[in-house]
């Protein structure tokens, strides 16, 4: 039964895929003036919830209410019922201007058929200001940083003037600041009664923001409680169905031999006169804000960009700008973009798996005949490395796998040639608890094993737990370098906005 | 797409006379064998997301030289020799110049089949050149079984082509170019040496085909290649492998080949005039271009009618409004 206040009320919804259920009977509701937080590991079907509730898909059978009438069916009809969605990959034009992205949906409104810019710009200040942005409605979305187009992306749902908002992990790729700003917005939207459905992964926003959380897993609602009963230990072992080991893995002693030794490395862009070594068995955290340079450093070592400086391995230099030598002499390169650069995913998991070291499975030569039993071997052995769970095997495509199950297959591949040096890129943005520590578990046994591990990542919590040393980037620079003892969260950011150490 | 085929033999059994008949068969076969064997490469070229617009020209090209090699040096294994080398040669420019200068393969081919074309015509005055030995043109009119040697080349190639696009790591590579280029280069794939073999292989098939086509019309001219584009490209798509590259195989392309000389040939016996079958054929492509797409919308009208059971999902781009 609806109660009066409620916004959104989703009721015994159940949707499978191909046989597969995705979810099973779910029902909640959320009021206005409400944040219900929805949890759970990727995989558990929260995607699917939101898809749903945004319109995107049909349920096999339930329904969602908003308001009280039952939506109708389709993007267009939730529009009328006043949900809007704030989605994780923004989904904005590039070439147009924030005005013309932000009221996009509402062109129609327009009479006739010229869009008239000036009007539109008119009409998108109001809500840019409202949701704090620092740029025009007149600004191209080409030119926007991470954290600016996410807020274009909120201004676009504020647009149709909704009565209940779905956010799916709105700050994943935004630093520190953008992350606050996004969260006054919801609290202030919560404020004026919206009611909001909030999907992340970060602990810390579901105990900021929401008033109640919905814990999902294996497609059901597993909880279904007010936040302020819960601790954040608790709601883990919810998520995932058992008890996780609290903190990060010891780490072991990193031993004294140099592994990689950068000088004056420079892209001829973004970074320039950066140098440091990591030595074997060590992991180095590279921390410092959106668009400091983190993600440029990581590629001018790996030799997909950049030709200035240095990299020496193991004491032998690189040919710079080549990714065959970078990987022959045992480099390893997990991209944060693991859809666009990570794994085929419309080709067989297996394929993404073997793909780095098919060497070790064909013959030598131009041709080099593939040994079938061989592959087969490899790519299950590195699966059960990495506690890869696929449900349609090996054979089926990159794309059926969950976003962890994805990552796993990224950083398995590497794991065929034991490479001596793994540069991880974000590798868990985006992934749930589970398969976050068992990420964080291979990459401390490989530190053990001898590796060594350049490990970006916009989570302080995470660089700082798990690195040997931290070094900072701001502004395309080194800022500087900090040892376990002094890396610290305030010391971190200090460096990172220029200050000084 | 077999399916498609055999139900397209069928049809056109029933409708005409002596269809099935064993020498109108091979009659089929050996009319499929040079546009056959020019989609070998056009797949491969197709596998990487690539087109390649110049198999005409480069098909006139390497049997203009073969044929000139032949008549001048009287020696079959030459002529055969510096045709297929022509072709392999164009072929690699063409390839070096898209993946080492990173232009767009269409623009380079559609280049490619002016020059190439052009050159060729300019070095023979227009003539055709000939004459080439009987045993050569035998080679398009029998062989085992009374099946001409052409055909049973085109099936040897095709199977030698289908292992090493599935079995070796060239294969692999290949595919993995034209599914993701950027994940590739991630992973050590040199992705510039993969697709300049690629156009490379082409040409050499290209050229094959040329040679072949020589044998069959008893001489080379410049612009004898040139009707084959469309059959060629058209083969490949209407076997279902997909123009963004990385999803396909010749086994598809084999069936589009025949399915396109069953069609072309049964039109012929119902006594269908030029045009007609040109309507004919591209209604074919077109079905065959559009099936996943016209299926889906069949689907997503029949469950709109039935009520709310199997929904689509969409991408998700298309959610905020």
């Amino acid at each position: 039964m609806l109660s009066p206040v409620s916004a959104i009320a989703v009721e015994g919804v159940s949707k499978a895929f191909g046989g597969i259920v995705a979810v099973d009977g779910v029902s909640f509701t959320v009021s206005a003036g409400e944040v219900v937080a929805l949890a759970g590991e990727n995989g558990a079907g929260k995607s699917t919830i939101k898809n749903i509730v945004g319109g995107l898909i049909r349920p096999d059978s339930g329904g969602v209410r908003f308001g009280v009438a039952l939506a109708a069916e389709g993007v267009a009809g939730t529009k009328h019922s006043g949900v809007a969605t704030v989605h994780q990959e923004t989904s904005l034009f590039p070439d147009l201007t924030v005005a013309e992205n932000v009221l996009l949906g509402h062109l129609s409104g327009e009479p006739g058929v010229i869009v008239r810019p000036r009007r539109l710009r008119r009409a998108a200040a109001p809500i840019l200001k409202r949701v704090g942005a620092g740029f025009g409605p007149e600004a191209l979305v080409r030119d926007l940083s991470a954290g600016q187009r996410q807020l274009v992306e909120i201004a676009k749902a504020l647009a149709a003037e909704p009565r209940a908002i779905v956010f799916d992990e709105p700050t994943a790729s935004l630093n520190l600041a953008e992350r606050e700003l996004v969260m006054r917005i919801v609290e202030q939207l919560r404020g004026e009664g919206v009611a909001i459905l909030y999907i992340s992964h970060y602990m810390e926003e579901i105990f900021r923001l929401s008033q109640r959380v919905v814990v999902m897993r294996d497609g059901r609602v597993v909880a279904d409680q007010p936040t302020r009963q819960l601790d954040r230990g608790t709601l883990e072992s919810l998520m995932v169905g058992r008890e996780l080991a609290q903190g990060h893995p010891p780490l072991p002693k990193p031993q004294s031999t140099i592994m990689l030794s950068v000088r004056k490395l420079g892209d001829g862009g973004r970074i320039s006169d950066v140098s440091f070594d990591i030595a074997a068995g060590e992991i180095f955290g590279l921390a410092g804000l959106m668009g400091s340079g983190r993600t440029e450093v990581a590629r001018a070592v790996f030799g997909l960009a950049g030709k200035i400086g240095t990299v020496e391995m193991a004491g032998r230099q690189l040919r710079r700008g080549n990714v065959g030598a970078s990987i022959a002499a045992g480099m390893a390169f997990i991209t944060e973009d693991r859809r666009g650069e990570g794994l085929f995913l419309e080709r067989p998991i297996a394929e993404s798996l073997s793909m780095v070291d098919l060497d070790s499975v064909g013959r030598a030569g131009w041709l080099g005949w593939l040994d079938g039993g061989a592959e087969r071997g490899l790519t299950t052995r590195l699966g059960q490395k990495v506690h890869l769970v696929a449900r349609g095997g090996l054979g089926a495509q990159g794309g059926s796998l969950s976003g962890g199950n994805q990552q796993k297959v990224v950083i398995g591949k590497w794991l065929a040639r034991e490479p001596r040096l793994i540069i991880l890129d974000e590798p868990t943005r985006g992934i749930d608890v589970g398969a976050k520590a068992e990420i964080h578990r291979l990459l401390v046994d490989l530190a053990r094993a001898g590796s060594s591990v350049l490990l970006i990542s916009s989570e302080m919590e995470e660089v700082l737990g798990l690195s040997h040393r931290v070094g900072v980037m701001h502004n395309g620079h080194l800022a500087g370098v900090l040892d376990r003892s002094q890396a610290t969260q305030e010391s971190v950011i200090r460096l990172a906005t220029g200050g000084a150490r | 797409m077999l399916p498609a085929l055999i139900l397209l033999i069928v049809v056109l059994s029933f409708l005409t006379d002596g269809l099935l008949a064993k020498s109108n068969i091979i009659n089929v076969f050996s009319q499929s064998a040079v546009v056959a064997i020019a989609a070998i490469g056009a797949t491969f070229v197709i596998l990487t997301g690539g087109i390649d617009l110049s198999v005409g020209s480069v098909i006139g090209a390497s049997g203009v030289a073969s044929a000139w090699v032949m008549s001048t040096t009287g020696s079959l294994a030459l002529g055969i020799a510096g045709g297929l080398f022509a072709g392999a040669a164009i072929g690699a420019l063409v390839g070096a110049t898209v993946a080492k200068l990173k232009v767009v393969p269409f623009a380079v081919t559609l280049a490619g089949l002016y020059v190439v074309s052009g050159c060729t015509t300019l070095l023979v005055h227009g003539k055709t050149i000939g004459p080439v030995p009987t045993g050569f043109i035998q080679f398009s009119i029998d062989g085992p079984g009374g099946v001409p040697d052409s055909v049973w080349l085109a099936v040897v190639l095709y199977v030698l082509a289908q292992v090493a696009l599935t079995r070796t790591k060239w294969g692999r590579r290949v595919l993995h170019v034209g599914a993701n280029v950027e994940v590739a280069r991630i992973s050590g794939i040199r992705v510039a040496r993969t697709t300049l073999s690629v156009y490379a292989v082409a040409g050499l098939f290209s050229a094959i085909a040329g040679v072949v086509l020589t044998s069959g019309l008893a001489g080379a001219s410049a612009s004898m290649g040139s009707p084959l584009l469309l059959n060629v490209v058209g083969a490949v798509v209407l076997g279902g492998t997909s123009l963004a590259g990385g999803r396909g195989s010749l086994l598809r392309t084999g069936i589009g080949v025949l399915f396109l000389g069953f069609l072309s040939n049964g039109m012929s016996l119902l006594g269908l005039q030029d045009y007609d079958q040109q309507i004919v054929t591209g209604a074919f492509i077109f079905l065959a271009a559009s099936a996943d797409g016209l299926a889906r919308w069949l689907r997503r009208r029949s469950t709109a009618r039935r009520g709310p059971s199997d929904p689509q999902p969409q991408a998700a781009g298309m959610a905020t409004g």
